[in-house]
């Protein structure tokens, strides 16, 4: 059954969205990496912008199938990273690599976006336009620590009848990963025996870092 | 079997007018008019895309004589006709076991739509109904071979996707993160993923991330060649190899004939099993289901499982092309009857959210989260086959009432609902007291206590259960997944097989494989790693080093080889299971022409 509880939303297109925590970029000829807990991981793009078209006519958005497929349109551009276009709203959010951008990555401008726009019936006049600079790691972080938006009981269970139970299945499943990662680690030393495999130390798998229920 | 009237279950529409009017019969379907199209019932409604343009319009599926077809309109692009599925009455049957799933409570991507563009909004949005039973992870797109028909793998100056051991492990762990079922199952795939020399290390990676199950989707090739890896493989952790197998002879199957007995051999010393992933295909290998099956029977102490999947149908196609090549689960099945010549048959197939009241009741007993098969009943379907020491073999439904005892079950499901710890204890044992009316045990295989083992499923519900079932027996599974011709929203919103993008987002494979162009190539691209800084840190590497040339004299010459395929024995064959031979057992395994990847010693 699901949950009336909701938290506060927040959406990964907005301009509110809460800044990334600081971030070490190392850059490595042309290739971008992030560091985070001592680990590289490499992003396609760092500073980017974000346009936001508001205020748009129903006629030129026509609906929520002709608005699907222009978002799907924008997304077509190499430049264009992602794009919403909301009818209900009335509003385009186009997030893209602009010119002159420091990255490899194909690169576009506010005025190819908006003669893009002409072209598929949405006036460069239409409404009002925001462009203003963005962290392409707001969005890549929200992906990697996505917040919960809603919550959920097992079936036949309500939330109420959930919330209590919740402390109790997680120490149980948080016991139980242990338990069966301590069991393969047992059956990795019998079967390396059985198969006279040498070496194997390097291919054992060192703790379970992730149990359930330990990270939110 | 009977399918027991059940109105607690979803209906999707009403029941259409059953009779086909005159005007239709006889027609090929993909050539009807609109106007003859409008007389025939409607079964529903759902949401689709215009292959060219990607308009979403409305999708019909309606009823042709033994078809469920759908039609589509767009305003530019006119209609477009296509096979959703080849047998009216299985449909009809299996969309009686739809329901809504959870979804996720944290999902990867979350905008103003809420999902009102799908299948456009993805990452997954809000609006998913089902958790992931199964992510994929590309872990390179570079490969070994060069088939016709992939779109996976890097050709020849495109920059390689190969994330690194700490991007991958951020993957995985993006995976588990997800609520309220974090992701338990995880498939390595490619490209070839055995092409990294540090495959060991990702599975160990994903080992402590805390899958339970890791599969390798790989041609098996490296590992036939190489078998030792096989070992190493298992010790690290994989579970079961995911191996492409399109046919029994080299005709059906150049991808791999000639390395597979090696690559079973393999498997067998270091004791791990492989599922065989057919590809079918109309008038390419749709003649050698039965075949294959045979074979997968025959190595059965390595083959836990058979996955069939239906061709998708990618790129602009000619009606003419999809009418003659497009296949679906049903027609699949029907062939697999005749060609076993009765002994695996249409009704002892089942849909996969069919067995969606195991979870539930697991779960309404316990009071904890479990899988949750709610996936689309157009999307898979199962059979089990039990083989007997005497070689008979039965397919679970033979002594298993799978629909009475799911009904059976949600009963039980329902009386539980608000009631405490101890009720439902109650409730769950006299339910699990019944069950054993739901099973014939004259035709239960006698070696098998059949009731003990679904007992403990029922109880537990965990993989090690899973696993002592399929000791004993071989899962014949059907896989379907779209394209644009039979795209449908309804089925995307429920698909419960993931993609890990390395952007952070994961997508449901309807939509990662479907619009590649602004999913999975797009993203890949853009954390794609330029050839020529592969290169720089890759001295000595060239695109034609990584390719594989086979000598299929030397292949054929193997005592594997020999004994794999020359000393196959025909199972339907036998007279506990009719006496009559499978299909197409005596298939040439001479044939090699045409192979891309053969030379001559």
């Amino acid at each position: 059954m699901m949950a009336q509880h909701i938290p506060k939303r927040r959406n990964q297109m907005d301009s509110n969205t809460q800044p990334a925590k600081e971030q070490k970029f190392v850059m490595n000829g042309t290739a971008l990496f992030v560091l985070e807990d001592s680990k590289k991981y490499r992003i396609p793009y760092h500073i980017i912008k974000r346009a936001v078209f508001s205020n748009l006519k129903k006629a030129d958005l026509i609906d929520v199938p002709h608005s699907a497929r222009l978002q799907y349109k924008l997304m077509l551009m190499g430049a264009v990273i992602k794009a919403i276009v909301d009818f209900d709203e009335l509003k385009i959010t186009v997030m893209y690599n602009p010119t002159g951008a420091d990255n490899g990555m194909p690169k576009t401008s506010m005025e190819q976006l908006t003669n893009f726009l002409a072209q598929e019936g949405i006036p460069a006049n239409a409404g009002s336009t925001k462009n203003e600079d963005c962290d392409y790691l707001e969005f890549y972080s929200y992906a990697y620590s996505s917040p919960s938006i809603r919550k959920s009981a097992p079936y036949s269970y309500t939330l109420e009848e959930w919330e209590k139970l919740e402390s109790a299945y997680i120490k149980k499943r948080t016991k139980e990963d242990r338990e069966k990662f301590a069991k393969f680690r047992e059956w990795q030393d019998i079967y390396a025996k059985e198969k006279g495999v040498a070496d194997v130390q390097s291919a054992k798998a060192r703790s379970i870092s992730n149990i359930f229920g330990l990270k939110k | 079997m009977v399918v027991p009237e059940n109105p607690q279950r979803e209906l999707l529409a009403e029941e259409p007018y059953a009779e086909v009017s005159e005007a239709a019969q006889g027609q090929s379907p993909y050539h009807r008019s609109p106007e003859e199209i409008d007389k025939l019932p409607v079964i529903e409604s759902t949401l689709t895309v215009c292959p060219e343009c990607k308009l979403i319009i409305e999708g019909k599926l309606y009823r042709d004589g033994d078809n469920v077809m759908i039609r589509k309109y767009c305003p530019e692009h006119k209609w477009t006709i296509e096979k959703y599925w080849e047998d009216y009455d299985m449909y009809m049957k299996m969309r009686k076991f739809s329901y809504t799933g959870r979804g996720f409570d944290n999902p990867n991507f979350v905008t103003s739509t809420k999902g009102a563009n799908c299948p456009f909004d993805c990452g997954f949005c809000e609006r998913h109904k089902s958790h992931t039973a199964l992510a994929n992870v590309v872990v390179t797109n570079r490969c070994h071979l060069s088939c016709w028909y992939c779109f996976f793998y890097a050709k020849e100056g495109d920059s390689v996707y190969q994330p690194s051991l700490d991007e991958l492990r951020k993957l995985f762990r993006n995976l588990r993160n997800q609520r309220p079922i974090p992701t338990n199952a995880l498939q390595l795939t490619g490209g070839e993923p055995t092409m990294r020399e540090d495959l060991v290390d990702i599975v160990v990676a994903a080992k402590e991330e805390g899958f339970d199950q890791i599969q390798l989707n790989t041609t098996g090739i490296n590992i036939g060649l190489h078998p030792e890896l096989a070992v190493k493989y298992r010790h690290a952790g994989v579970s079961t190899l995911y191996m492409s197998f399109d046919g029994v002879s080299a005709r059906t199957n150049p991808k791999n004939h000639w390395e597979i007995p090696l690559t079973l051999d393999a498997l067998r010393k270091a004791s791990v099993g492989c599922v065989l992933v057919p590809a079918v295909i109309r008038t390419v290998n749709d003649g050698e289901l039965g075949a294959i099956i045979n074979f997968a029977v025959n190595n059965s102490d390595v083959v836990k499982a058979v996955n069939f999947q239906p061709v998708s149908l990618v790129g602009r196609m000619p009606v003419s092309q999809r009418e003659k090549q497009r296949i679906t689960i049903p027609g699949a099945i029907k062939l697999i009857e005749e060609q076993t010549n009765g002994v695996i048959r249409k009704e002892h197939w089942f849909t996969v959210p069919c067995v969606g009241d195991i979870s539930k009741f697991a779960e309404a007993l316990t009071g904890e989260f479990k899988y949750d098969l709610s996936v689309h009943f157009a999307c898979g379907a199962g059979c089990y086959l039990f083989i007997e020491p005497n070689g008979k073999i039965t397919p679970i439904t033979e002594f298993l009432d799978v629909y009475g005892l799911m009904e059976h079950l949600h009963s039980a499901i329902n009386e539980m609902e608000g009631r405490g710890k101890l009720a439902r204890k109650s409730i769950a044992a006299k339910a699990l007291l019944g069950i054993g009316k739901f099973i014939d045990k004259e035709k239960q295989p006698k070696s098998l206590n059949f009731t003990n083992l679904l007992v403990s499923l029922l109880t537990k519900n965990n993989f090690k259960t899973m696993g002592k079932i399929q000791l004993k027996m071989l899962f014949l599974g059907m896989m379907h997944f779209q394209d644009e011709y039979n795209y449908d929203v309804q089925r995307v919103e429920k698909c419960g097989v993931s993609y890990a993008m390395p952007d952070g987002e994961i997508l449901p494979f309807c939509t990662f494989n479907v619009f590649p162009e602004i999913y999975r190539d797009k993203v890949q691209k853009q954390f794609s790693i330029p050839q020529s800084e592969w290169q720089a840190t890759h001295p000595g590497w060239t695109y034609s080093k990584d390719k594989y040339v086979r000598n299929v004299k030397e292949l054929q010459g193997t005592n594997e080889y020999k004994k794999t395929y020359g000393e196959l024995k025909d199972y339907f064959a036998l007279p506990v299971n009719g006496g009559k031979s499978v299909k197409n057992f005596s298939v040439s395994d001479t044939e090699h022409d045409g192979a891309a990847h053969t030379k001559e010693a």
